[in-house]
């Protein structure tokens, strides 16, 4: 079997090992850091989230598949530094004031790095300045909130008022999720977008951003 | 409407035979629960948690405090005043040793930090100070009400929603995957520390009580308890079956009223699982934040009322009258919340009277 497919299926098992082996020795037969990405890493994980929305994996069985890609994509970034390989985007992602939940808010990281966006993390129990921080001083196009609680879902349109009162609403697409989250509500308070698991935030994030 | 200090010997012999008759499935109208608060008393975010309370505080104290909340209270239809000890879901990691928090209206149970499964180990502690302070607490309560009020459970939680406090709920989703043997001998241990620290709570409660209850609103003649696993909302099947079924089994047969709390359409995967438990009496389905309301599930409802199961959910006014046109009130328990709404007493008069019309 053909390395980046071995690596793409190692992936998608969650074989970390294996895909840290198996990168290895692609790297050294001559395969190019972004093929590898491009043709392995990427379209693994795009596997996983289809098997995810299908109802064949689950949580552990994402978790364990995006920490296989993750030792991949640690072994490739020295590579991708410097070369013509830049993130398609970057992501500020926290889960909000007041909310301490963070499972949702690190599947959804990871499936982003996945997607080959660079991730801000702002950690649980974020305010809006850090937010409005990691935008101003960090150049991230996009800012993806998570709550798990009702009462603190509110925090969501306090971070994008503060955003507009730093002037800087225009410049980042508002991405949010978790339980309680529903479309009708990313209108209410004026997200840009609702989505109702990981697989789906990147779909999302990549219509927002017109990359696919 | 009474108040709970207004219950009277022919109150409580009308709920024990009302409740009594549901469980049997002799009662052929919906069991309804409502309780609403004096106008203008609406209790703070979090205010019914323990453990916002200082430890040295003295238990009896604390009582008295939620006796006045209690005061404000008027139970109508089959409702019964009852006091329930809420340390937060899952109090038993702490026991364990898990560090409790009070943050942002509710109580957090920080993992141990342990590197590895094999480094837990459950282990009675009948000085851990979160113990002590439960069964104070139900202590003071019991001696308080005398009977009069029923005083419910502590929330001692799932047996793998302990292990993931324990662990963190992260590294407890890779262990489902990575060493399933250590999950399995660790919710099995945990099970047996459930089941001796719900005796001893049990042995607390003395006979003059009027029934039994835990966080949720059925009333129980004897143990009763709403079992849980809110972790299973991201666990397959085939988990559910290898790492809670056993122990759910367990605690079924350890109790004569055994309900499940089935928390969010992710639990719905288990829920065929979860029917074919014999010895459960009923599931409790709670669609969740963002979901539409139960009575938008009535796939759901009549999943598990033709699987001979009773079923309690929390609906409006108008959901259960649209539950009992649809699927009948027989082996439902409703729960009216309205939306935060006081529930008129014209409205009450109206809905008990198409009840009856739709029960017969």
């Amino acid at each position: 079997m053909e390395t980046l497919e071995i690596i793409r299926k190692a992936i998608i098992e969650g074989q970390a090992k294996q895909v840290e082996q198996e990168v290895k020795t692609a790297l050294d037969n001559g395969i190019k850091a972004s093929q590898i990405l491009y043709e392995a890493l990427i379209p693994a994980m795009a596997e996983v989230g289809r098997l995810y929305e299908e109802g064949e994996y689950f949580v552990p069985e994402m978790l364990i598949s995006a920490r296989a890609m993750k030792a991949g994509l640690g072994l490739l970034k020295p590579f991708l530094i410097g070369s013509d390989v830049k993130p398609v985007g970057k992501v500020a992602i926290a889960t909000v004031q007041g909310d301490l939940h963070d499972i949702g808010k690190n599947l959804v990281s990871l499936m982003m790095e996945g997607a080959g966006f660079e991730i801000v993390d702002l950690g649980v129990n974020a305010e809006p300045e850090k937010f409005v921080n990691a935008v101003r001083d960090q150049q991230v196009n996009v800012v993806a909130m998570s709550a798990l609680l009702t009462t603190t879902m509110t925090r969501m349109k306090d971070t994008i008022h503060a955003l507009q009162e730093a002037g800087l609403r225009d410049k980042v697409k508002i991405i949010i999720g978790g339980a309680p989250i529903t479309q009708a509500f990313a209108d209410e308070i004026g997200a840009d977008g609702y989505a109702s698991d990981a697989s789906q935030a990147v779909t999302l994030t990549k219509r927002l951003l017109a990359l696919s | 409407m009474t108040r709970w200090h207004e219950f009277t010997s022919a109150d409580w012999d009308r709920i024990q035979t009302t409740w009594r008759a549901w469980w049997a499935g002799e009662l052929e109208r919906p069991i309804v629960t409502i309780v609403t608060r004096d106008p203008g008393t609406s209790a703070p975010e979090g205010d019914d948690f323990l453990t916002r309370f200082p430890l040295d505080k003295p238990a009896d104290e604390i009582v008295d405090y939620f006796k006045r909340r209690m005061d404000t209270l008027h139970y109508y239809g089959d409702a019964y005043p009852k006091y329930w000890v809420n340390f937060g879901a899952g109090v038993i990691a702490a026991f364990l040793g898990s560090g409790v928090e009070f943050n942002t209206g509710t109580t957090w149970f920080q993992p141990l930090g342990v590197n590895s499964l094999s480094e837990i180990v459950p282990t009675y502690d009948p000085n851990n100070v979160w113990w002590q302070r439960a069964q104070a607490i139900t202590r003071a309560a019991v001696e308080y009400w005398n009977g009069r009020v029923v005083v419910a459970y502590t929330d001692l939680g799932g047996n793998l929603d302990i292990l993931a406090s324990l662990r963190g709920t992260q590294n407890l989703l890779f262990d489902c995957v990575e060493q399933p043997d250590e999950v399995e001998r660790l919710v099995n241990e945990i099970t047996h520390l459930w089941q001796r620290y719900f005796d001893e709570l049990e042995a607390m409660i003395p006979p003059t009580q009027h029934g039994r209850a835990a966080w949720a609103p059925p009333w129980c003649p004897s143990r009763g308890y709403m079992l849980q696993c809110d972790f299973s909302y991201m666990i397959s099947p085939q988990m559910f079956e290898r790492f809670v079924m056993p122990d759910l089994i367990a605690c079924c047969d350890s109790l004569d009223y055994p309900f499940y709390h089935m928390d969010g359409k992710g639990q719905l995967a288990h829920l065929d699982l979860l029917l074919s438990i014999e010895k459960l009496r009923g599931i409790q389905w709670q669609p969740g934040d963002g979901q539409p309301l139960a009575d938008s599930w009535m796939d759901v409802l009549r999943r598990i009322r033709d699987a001979g199961k009773l079923c309690q959910v929390y609906v409006t006014l108008d959901g259960a009258l649209k539950i009992a046109r649809e699927l009948g009130g027989k082996g439902f328990l409703f729960d009216i919340q309205d939306q935060g709404k006081p529930v008129m007493r014209e409205q009450l008069a109206e809905f008990y009277e198409e009840l009856e019309a739709i029960n017969g």
